[in-house]
């Protein structure tokens, strides 16, 4: 098995800390959680035993240990949350101002975990296990997951008008 | 994307392939802060040494309470033993 190396790291890090970033910013729409996320699921792929040969792995490993990140920090911005709305009486703002920018603001009105559905299904063009796999979900539970995520943004398209000036 | 035409009718497809191709390609926000490599590699070479350094001295301060227990358990036989004597002293 052969062990990634500085050099091998940094040539796969070019390639896919762009795609990670962007899909953990427009999965949970903070630019600071996107920069902590990424920098420690690298760090963590330079850490575990894994065969720096297959590019593939490296990538699902990264993929999967971001969502996983992503997944700690929803839940707990969920117990803060909760807290939080008990004692204003109001839900707490979940983006980035900067993010709901005009190209974004469709995908900004789904929940997160629908973002990172939709992300890894059309952006990463992953297959359904490959997306249960970096989510911790059913293979299952993705398909329903992501017809619901797609039939919400379709919604969204086609309130916006978007859906009616493709076709 | 085929294996997504379950429910949803195929002319919705396009538009939402097309929309999230074009986020996929939209620039990093200018808040972006993606460190080098080089950072990133010494940041976790730092890592892996400190949890090396952890797991060797994870049995020492295991057997820090077990070491002030035996001092004090050895420090009160010293006093039972020495106490006839102490009080023949005194």
């Amino acid at each position: 098995m052969a062990r990634l190396d500085e050099r091998a790291f940094a040539s796969f890090y070019e390639r896919t800390g762009r795609a990670v970033w962007l899909y953990v910013y427009r999965s949970t729409g903070h630019a600071d959680d996107a920069d902590d996320i990424v920098q420690e699921a690298f760090c963590r792929l330079v850490l575990t035993e894994i065969d720096a040969a297959d590019e593939e792995s490296l990538r699902r490993y990264v993929f999967k240990v971001a969502s996983n990140l992503m997944t700690d920090r929803w839940r707990r911005a969920n117990r803060e949350s909760s807290w939080l709305e008990r004692l204003r009486g109001g839900p707490e703002p979940q983006v980035d101002p900067e993010y709901d920018d005009t190209v974004s603001r469709e995908l900004a009105l789904l929940a997160p975990r629908e973002r990172a559905l939709l992300w890894l299904a059309y952006v990463e063009g992953d297959t359904h296990q490959e997306i249960a796999d970096a989510l911790g979900l059913a293979r299952g539970s993705v398909k329903v997951l992501l017809f619901r995520a797609r039939a919400k943004l379709k919604q969204l398209l086609s309130a916006a008008g978007v859906v009616a000036r493709a076709l | 994307m085929t294996w997504f035409n379950r429910d949803v009718t195929a002319e919705h497809e396009p538009p939402i392939v097309a929309y999230m191709t074009k986020l996929g390609g939209s620039p990093l926000p200018r808040t972006a802060r993606m460190p080098d490599p080089e950072l990133l590699w010494v940041k976790a070479q730092l890592l892996r040494r400190w949890e090396a350094e952890r797991r060797v001295l994870a049995p020492l301060d295991l057997m820090e309470p077990v070491q002030i227990a035996a001092g004090l358990v050895a420090a009160g036989v010293l006093l039972v033993w020495s106490l006839p004597s102490l009080l023949k002293v005194f």
